[in-house]
């Protein structure tokens, strides 16, 4: 059992998403947990990843193809942990989005994905996305953190617009608020009263997991 | 003084076969794959000339004729004049010049060289300084003030530069109303709308999206433009790699793709519409996922962009140069800066912008960097200027004149005539002896820049604008900001 899930982790890290769903198909085949089979095989891959990611010895495009490839696993265990009614013990589930008058979304992917890599539940709505649907889905999914970016400097305080929203409508105490895009700087973020500004899509994980300790202590 | 034409265009990376096989790559990509539109008056017009507009998605497939045409009736030649007629520029052929700094956020401090948020007074500030040096010849919006609203900023910046400079300025708009409010603006200053078309002393930029996307508020400033016959820039950012594929080439077809369509729809809106072809596209640093503009491969992409321009469009180019990705006015910025400001002036790049103050990726706008740009700028045209070769220049009689016996040609009229015009004088630089250098104080080239920055900001000022026209202008923009 070890061996297959060591060689699910390898092909996470070779970013060969043929191989990742073989191996999964066989890890499930062997009778191997399905929560097993993510976390010794295809996070372990995903964390290896980052952490040569970190030491500038792999490059974005492998991060992300590794994400692709993990996510690629994943989606043939779901079914099963559903039937099983097992559920995978996610980080906290986040709630992403660009803002109104904004179509870049380069930004937010990257940090969707990364995010989803290291465990975190992740609804992604799009561009574009209104004041009103940042709120209604707030209210309708109850996510432990709502993530929003902008690229236009003038579309930066449509953040502001929606945490003001969320105050009003009295959400703003249940979801952490994190920030992020080319114009936002954490003094910015700060400014408009969101909880975390993620520089980067590493330094988004960091702060939202950050942010989900913040929410334990209370 | 009139402002010199001086002529880039030596530096080749792409032969013509390659830049042909560029092209036709891109019309197949435009005929084939299309390009989305998130403006309707842009949809109607590409529908009514027989594009195949997808009306669910918007993606618009262009056939290759409206490409060409669209080409054939873009002006290869585009004057930008600034209030003061000395300040014209006209963009064709091989000329090279610059416009300034645009879009950043920070700046560092001239007193105490500390990072904060730029103000109001440090867009008029860096204006007035970038309007007293010879090397910058357009001017935009250098900071975005964070002390006033963003919303309707665009008039705002607009009355600020026209106040501030007297060359010309190219202009962000926020949308339709953006334009139209800007273009009053500014004809309040020329006289009217008429005399605006005839001597535009602002134009507009509209930035595509990445990849192959138009997008509603750029596209409307890129039509309400050429409905009123005023310069506009199309340009593309791509970040190969990124926003298009990692090869240059794959990334230039993306570019082209961007910019080619935006042409069309300014000459289906508006036949003969002056428009420019705009980029500033780069690469993703892939280890930290930030655009890498001071990127050797920016340079790149510029001299094949110039290439394009020069030797098959014959549309001016506006390119970019001198961004550097530095925190701060070091090393890394003078490596940065010189390299791609060379690559771009060689090339022959009509209007090279974001060339002065900009460190950070364009987040951080320095001071001292503008002055050093400048003085950077100077240099590369003393390079563009090369020599010439003539009976008088060869100077052979002056060498016989001093002879193997002689000692010196510093006192010989030749000398003396031909100085200027064969040597660039620094500004800055330092080139003294070591000891005079200590006595005087053991200044660095960054310290120079910055005493010459306040200087400048003490003594200079633009021609003021009457009371009135003032008051008429700033009408303008009260009336915008009351609107939001």
């Amino acid at each position: 059992m070890q061996d297959i899930l060591e060689e699910l982790s390898k092909a996470v890290l070779d970013c060969d998403l043929e191989k990742v769903k073989n191996l999964t198909g066989k890890a499930i085949s062997m009778n191997i947990d399905p929560l097993t089979i993510i976390e010794k095989g295809l996070a372990d891959g995903i964390k290896k990843v980052g952490e040569l990611f970190e030491r500038g010895e792999v490059f974005l495009p492998d991060l992300m193809m590794a994400a692709e490839a993990m996510k690629a696993g994943i989606s043939i265990l779901e079914p099963i942990l559903k039937s099983k009614k097992k559920h995978r013990a996610f980080l906290g589930r986040v709630i992403i989005g660009t803002v109104e008058g904004d179509i870049h979304d380069i930004g937010k992917n990257i940090v969707a994905t990364m995010l989803e890599a290291n465990g975190f539940e992740v609804i992604d709505l799009g561009v574009d996305v209104s004041t009103e649907k940042f709120i209604s889905k707030v209210k309708e999914l109850n996510p432990d953190i709502l993530a929003m970016s902008a690229l236009l400097y003038t579309t930066v305080p449509k953040m502001g617009e929606v945490i003001k929203a969320l105050e009003k409508e009295g959400l703003r105490s249940y979801v952490k608020v994190m920030v992020g895009g080319a114009p936002v700087t954490s003094e910015i973020a700060k400014k408009m009263g969101a909880d975390a500004y993620g520089e980067n899509a590493t330094s988004a994980v960091r702060e939202a997991v950050r942010l989900m300790k913040e929410k334990e202590r209370y | 003084m009139p402002i010199q034409s001086i002529e880039g265009g030596f530096l080749k990376i792409l032969t013509k076969r390659d830049l042909r096989k560029i092209h036709e790559a891109t019309l197949d990509v435009l005929e084939n794959v299309g390009v989305t539109i998130y403006e309707k008056e842009a949809l109607d017009l590409l529908r009514g000339v027989g594009a195949n507009v997808d009306n669910e998605n918007k993606i618009v497939k262009i056939p290759r004729y409206l490409i060409e045409e669209a080409i054939k009736k873009s002006p290869s030649s585009i004057r930008l004049c600034g209030r003061n007629p000395n300040n014209d520029i006209i963009l064709e052929g091989r000329r090279v010049y610059t416009a300034g700094g645009a879009d950043g956020i920070y700046v560092i401090d001239l007193e105490n060289g500390k990072l904060r948020l730029a103000t109001l007074k440090d867009l008029q500030d860096l204006t007035r300084l970038q309007d007293s040096l010879d090397n910058i010849h357009a001017i935009m919006g250098i900071v975005n003030p964070s002390d006033v609203s963003p919303i309707g900023v665009d008039r705002l910046r607009c009355c600020e530069l026209i106040k501030n400079t007297e060359k010309h300025i190219l202009r962000d708009a926020q949308g339709k109303d953006g334009v139209k409010d800007q273009i009053e603006i500014a004809a309040v200053v020329v006289g009217s709308r008429d005399e605006l078309k005839k001597r535009p002393i602002i134009s507009f930029v509209d930035c595509t999206t990445s990849p192959l996307k138009h997008e509603k508020i750029n596209t409307e400033v890129l039509i309400e433009a050429a409905k009123n016959n005023i310069p506009v820039v199309v340009e593309s950012d791509v970040v190969a790699g990124a926003t298009a594929p990692v090869t240059i080439a794959g990334a230039l077809i993306v570019q082209n793709a961007e910019v080619l369509s935006g042409i069309l729809i300014a000459q289906l809106e508006n036949p003969g519409t002056p428009v420019i072809y705009g980029n500033m596209s780069s690469i993703m640093d892939m280890r930290t996922a930030n655009v890498a503009l001071g990127s050797p491969e920016l340079g790149i992409i510029q001299v094949i962009t110039a290439q394009l321009c020069q030797e098959f469009y014959e549309i001016p180019f506006m390119g970019c140069g001198g961004i550097s990705d530095s925190k701060s006015t070091d090393a890394q910025a003078s490596l940065e800066k010189t390299l791609t400001l060379a690559q771009a002036a060689l090339a022959g790049t009509n209007l090279i912008h974001e060339m002065a103050g900009m460190l950070d990726s364009l987040f951080t706008v320095s001071y001292e960097q503008v002055v050093i740009d400048d003085e950077i700028m100077g240099a590369i045209y003393r390079i563009l200027k090369g020599t010439k070769v003539t009976d008088e220049t060869l100077a052979i009689d002056v060498i016989a004149d001093v002879g193997p016996l002689g000692s010196h040609f510093l006192t010989k009229d030749h000398t003396r005539k031909f100085l200027r015009q064969e040597q660039w004088i620094p500004g800055i630089l330092i080139r003294e002896k070591r000891e005079s250098w200590e006595r005087k104080g053991s200044k660095s080239m960054r310290e120079m820049a910055r005493e010459k920055a306040k200087k400048i900001l003490k003594e200079h000022w633009p021609e003021q604008l009457e009371k009135d026209l003032v008051f008429r202008m700033e009408e303008i923009v009260k009336k915008a900001l009351k609107k939001k």
